[in-house]
């Protein structure tokens, strides 16, 4: 079996707190004893996977949409913190006022419009590693990633 | 909680703790904290009593745009607080005409729209 996932955009569910409907489905297909394998592959149109379906993403995944359209940025990583925060993080190539205040705009807006979740923002600049590519925190314990293609 | 009084008095206190460390060489990265400390704390003065409590950073963002739907005076407030989360955390550096420019460019203003809400400072 393949399975195929775009980089650019995933969902995931914090591993401590619990099993998801997702990863029981994938229990039940290793009992098949089927071969299975990632493969990550570009797509034109994000494939989003869903497998914390009690957590509201609306808000986040708008944003990310909106963010797509901009130079510079990196990636968007999303945290579900205490009391159901949803903490975002846009990592940035550079720092540059011009699209800080553009993204501040876009996070403005994007919790004018869904004022029943609780969204807390921060800029950085992506970490880079000894060759200047960016070295994004791992990804496999947040509600939800996104990366630049 | 503490009152809008109290808040005032606190970001003031940020405010001339600012004005006080500038003799201090290589003390430009805490002005810039400074700056978003004071901030944070007018932003807590205009909210006492009109709002949910307002207990952590993570719920101010959201608090006050609902509040207030001022998306230019959020902007001011996100700016000052990105440049003390890089001073804090990515060891950006500072120096003392940087502060002056940030507060000039984005506390002053902050502050304006306050006022301009109805807070007393």
């Amino acid at each position: 079996m393949r399975a195929l996932i775009n980089p650019q955009f995933l969902i995931r569910r914090p591993a401590e707190k619990g099993r998801s409907i997702a990863t029981g489905l994938l229990d039940a297909i290793q009992d098949t004893d089927l071969a299975y394998f990632w493969e990550e592959i570009s797509l034109q149109q994000a494939t989003i996977t869903v497998v914390q379906p009690n957590t509201d993403t609306s808000a986040v995944r708008e944003f990310c949409e909106q963010l797509s359209k901009l130079h510079g940025i990196e990636a968007v990583l999303v945290e579900e913190v205490d009391g159901g925060a949803q903490h975002v993080t846009t990592f940035l190539s550079d720092r540059a006022a011009e699209l800080e205040a553009k993204i501040y705009g876009i996070e403005a807006d994007t919790m004018l419009k869904h004022p029943s979740i609780v969204l807390d923002f921060h800029v950085r600049v992506a970490p880079k590693d000894e060759n200047g590519r960016p070295e994004l925190p791992d990804g496999s314990y947040y509600l939800l990633t996104w990366r630049a293609a | 909680m503490p009152a809008t009084s109290e808040h005032v008095s606190q970001a003031k206190k940020n405010e001339a703790f600012l004005e006080a460390i500038k003799s201090i060489d290589g003390s430009a990265d805490w002005g810039v904290t400074a700056l978003f400390y004071a901030a944070v704390h007018y932003g807590r003065a205009f909210l006492a009593g009109k709002s949910t409590t307002v207990t952590t950073h993570q719920h101010f963002q959201s608090v006050f745009l609902r509040v207030t739907s001022d998306a230019v005076a959020y902007g001011f407030y996100r700016a000052l607080q990105t440049e003390s989360e890089s001073s804090r955390y990515d060891c950006k550096k500072y120096d003392w005409s940087d502060v002056d420019a940030l507060k000039t460019a984005n506390l002053v203003p902050f502050k304006n729209a306050l006022v301009k809400h109805g807070l007393s400072i």
